[in-house]
Formats: structure tokens, sequence, C-alpha cells
């Protein structure tokens, strides 16, 4: 049964390798969570510190030090640079993510990706280009959607 | 006498039957060595003039006795004076003195007693300086922050910008008051009952958005009615910043923020 929930794995299907580590929204204390909740639009540079959970809308760019969570029901219209990212909604920009991105199998992103370590779930839907493995420096320079050239719309 | 405590009384204080409990505060204080002048806020009576002929006579200590309407008469110029405040919330609304912890009633001498001294930071809306919150409720405004970005409450809802922390009633927020930033909070108008009952079921469900900032605007093309503390302000724009740690006061414990 599919759940809303996001939550960090806690167990793998037999013959997957564990993973290094599960990101965990606020783990750091010390800096201030974002919570972007459903019902608010965020337009423009965003950057932050510490961890970003996002359940509404954002357009433009969007960067963090910390875990950036993208919940179900998001519509993230922006490039995106974190340390780690969680993602089950709707994305159309470039991410680039510094260790470790999940891909939940209600994601729909529509950029390239840049990672050290993914994970898929069954079901979620990729358009562009994916590169793991790489060291990633955050910040970086992130492209908005309409300097891509796919040309699928997002379903 | 301390010459350095001076203490300014609400006019509601003059009703008859206040007149035993500050019977017993100024016995309490006399005992504790904290007696100081008295001044009086009533209709006719500059709260400014009177704070400032207390600091021209040496007076370093400005307790408040009262409530938070109490203190919001005198909270908008307090900061720029050389003063430390406390306060002695003897009615309610006393939401401010719980995010400070100081209790109700005689308590609140002992906290007076103790001077435990926290510098806090205090946010200007306008040029109007508050210490809690200013909030607007059923709005569709935009918040523009430090020039960077915006957030708006695509369906309406209510608008908060907290440097102390949100106290109505049983509800207390406390937010960090020491770290340099305001924290906006952004409330959607909920979709109804039913509705509301099947989110309180859902898990990691966030229902508010929470940012933290220096500076930003409020713009709304609708007029706007809000609360700066206990202050009503109305209009189409506002600026809103933090001045940190710019004012003194004695607080119940060292503050802390709730995650």
């Amino acid at each position: 049964m599919q759940s809303d929930e996001i939550k960090p794995q806690s167990g793998r299907p037999e013959g997957a390798s564990t993973p290094s580590h599960l990101p965990i929204f606020n783990a750091n204390k010390n800096t201030p969570a974002t919570i972007i909740a459903k019902g608010v639009k965020l337009e423009g540079e965003f950057k932050s510190q510490g961890d970003v959970l996002i359940e509404g809308e954002v357009v433009g760019n969007i960067q963090t030090d910390g875990l950036l969570t993208a919940g179900p029901e998001s519509l993230i219209k922006a490039g995106i640079s974190a340390a780690d990212a969680v993602i089950a909604g709707k994305v159309e920009g470039n991410l680039q993510i510094k260790h470790r991105l999940e891909i939940r199998a209600t994601a729909r992103i529509k950029g390239d990706t840049v990672c050290q370590t993914i994970g898929v779930e069954a079901g979620a839907v990729l358009q562009g280009n994916v590169r793991c493995g790489e060291e990633v420096k955050v910040p970086a320079e992130v492209l908005t959607p309409k300097e891509q050239t796919i040309k699928e719309p997002l379903k | 006498m301390n010459p350095a405590y001076a203490y300014i009384y609400d006019d509601f204080l003059m009703d008859q039957r206040y007149q035993d409990i500050l019977d017993s505060l100024e016995t309490k204080l006399a005992g504790l060595g904290l007696s100081g002048r008295i001044g009086r806020l009533t209709l006719f009576r500059n709260s400014q003039e009177l704070v400032e002929d207390f600091v021209r006579q040496g007076v370093k200590n400005l307790v408040i006795v009262g409530n938070d309407n109490t203190l919001d008469k005198v909270m908008w110029f307090l900061p720029d004076l050389p003063l430390t405040m406390g306060y002695i919330p003897l009615a309610e609304p006393s939401g401010i003195a719980r995010l400070l912890n100081i209790p109700t009633g005689l308590a609140a001498c002992e906290v007076l007693s103790a001077r435990l001294i926290e510098t806090l930071d205090v946010a200007k809306l306008n040029d109007r300086y508050f210490i809690s919150e200013v909030i607007f409720e059923n709005t569709t405004a935009t918040l523009s922050v430090d020039e960077k970005y915006k957030l708006t409450l695509t369906g309406g809802g209510t608008l908060s910008i907290r440097n102390l922390g949100h106290a109505v009633g049983s509800d207390n927020n406390l937010v960090d008051a020491q770290d340099g930033l305001l924290e906006v909070v952004l409330t959607p108008q909920g979709p109804g009952v039913k509705s509301r009952l099947w989110t309180k079921l859902k898990m990691m469900s966030a229902q508010e958005t929470k940012v933290t900032f220096k500076s930003g605007e409020i713009v709304s093309a609708q007029p706007m009615e809000g609360q700066a503390d206990r202050f009503g302000v109305s209009g189409f724009k506002f600026s809103v910043s933090i001045v940190p740690q710019k004012f003194k006061v004695i607080t119940g414990r060292r503050l802390r923020p709730v995650m």
C-alpha cells in the first residue's frame, strides 16, 4: 500500500545494499528548518543552511546545505541544490545533490540530476540525464527548466 | 526605597478589586529591597514622558505592572531607552509573561528578585517596536523577504511574524528571540471540518509554513488588519525587520526555542 508519508526507509528488499546513511528531516537542530506548506507559494532565490520541507509550490531556485524533502503534493519549478534530497512530488528543474538522492514512487522529475548515490522507487518518473557517483559542489550553478530541450510534458 | 527601580501601574489597577493585591505587592517588594518610584498610566498622561522622567532621575530598572496591554503602552519606545525591563502581570492577557516564563501575581516578585537578565532581539513594524509577534488573519498578503524571494498565501490564511513567540490562550509557541532572526508562520485557511479531520490523520503533513529571515515587506492589494503585540494596525504595506540584541528583560529562566 502506497503511503503519503515521507519517512526514511528502515529496510531494503532482499539483495539490495544497505544505504550508507538515511536522511532525517531537521536532525540538525542547530540550524532552523524551513517548511513550505501546502497553500503557500515561494517565488525567487531561496537559500537555507538548514533542512527544507516543501509541500507547497516553489518557483525559482532553491539551495540548502541540509536535507531537502519534497512531499507528494509539492510542485517545484526550480533548480534544486542540496546536500541530501527526498523527492516525492513534481519537479521541473535540475537537481544537484551532494550526497544522497531518494526518489519516491510518486515523484515526477523533469530535468537533469547529479548526485553521489541514488535510490529510485518503482513508479517514479524521470525525464532527463542522471549522473551518479560524481562529486557535486554545493552551492552550484543550477539551470531553470526553460534552458532544457526536453519536450515531453510531465504526466 | 531603591532609586534604581521604578514601577509603571496601568490605570485599570485603580479599580478597588486590585487594592489588596497592590498592597501585598508593595509590601513584598519592600521586603525584597526592590521598592521604588511609582508612576501611573492614565488617559491624559503621556507614557513616554513619564518613563523618560524616570530615566532622568537615575532609574535603571522599569517594572511594568498590569497586563500585556500595559506592556504594549510602553513597548513602542522602551527599547531605545537605557533601561532593563521587568514585568509583574496581575491580570489577563498575560501571554507575553508566559513566553518570558514570568508567573502571574505576587510570584512575579521572585523573578524580579532573581534578576535573570536576557538581552533580546526586538522587531520593528514600520517605525514601531514589538516584542512577541505581529499577526494578520484572513489575508492574501505577500511577504517579500530580503528582496530575494516572496511568500504568498495562495488561498488566503493567517500571516504571523514572530520574534519572541505566539501566546494566545493556552497556545504557546516560543521562538528564539536571541538569534537575530524573525520567523514568519503562514497558516493557509482550512478547507472544511471534514478535510481538517482527514488532514490531522495524515502523518508528516505540514500545515504551517515557517521561514526565518531578517527583514521584509508585507504587501496586499486588499487592506490588512493585524495586531503587533496588542496594538491594532491596518494598511496595505508594512516593512518588518529585526533589531538584534536590543532590549534587556528580566525573565523567569534562560529562554530556549521550542523545536
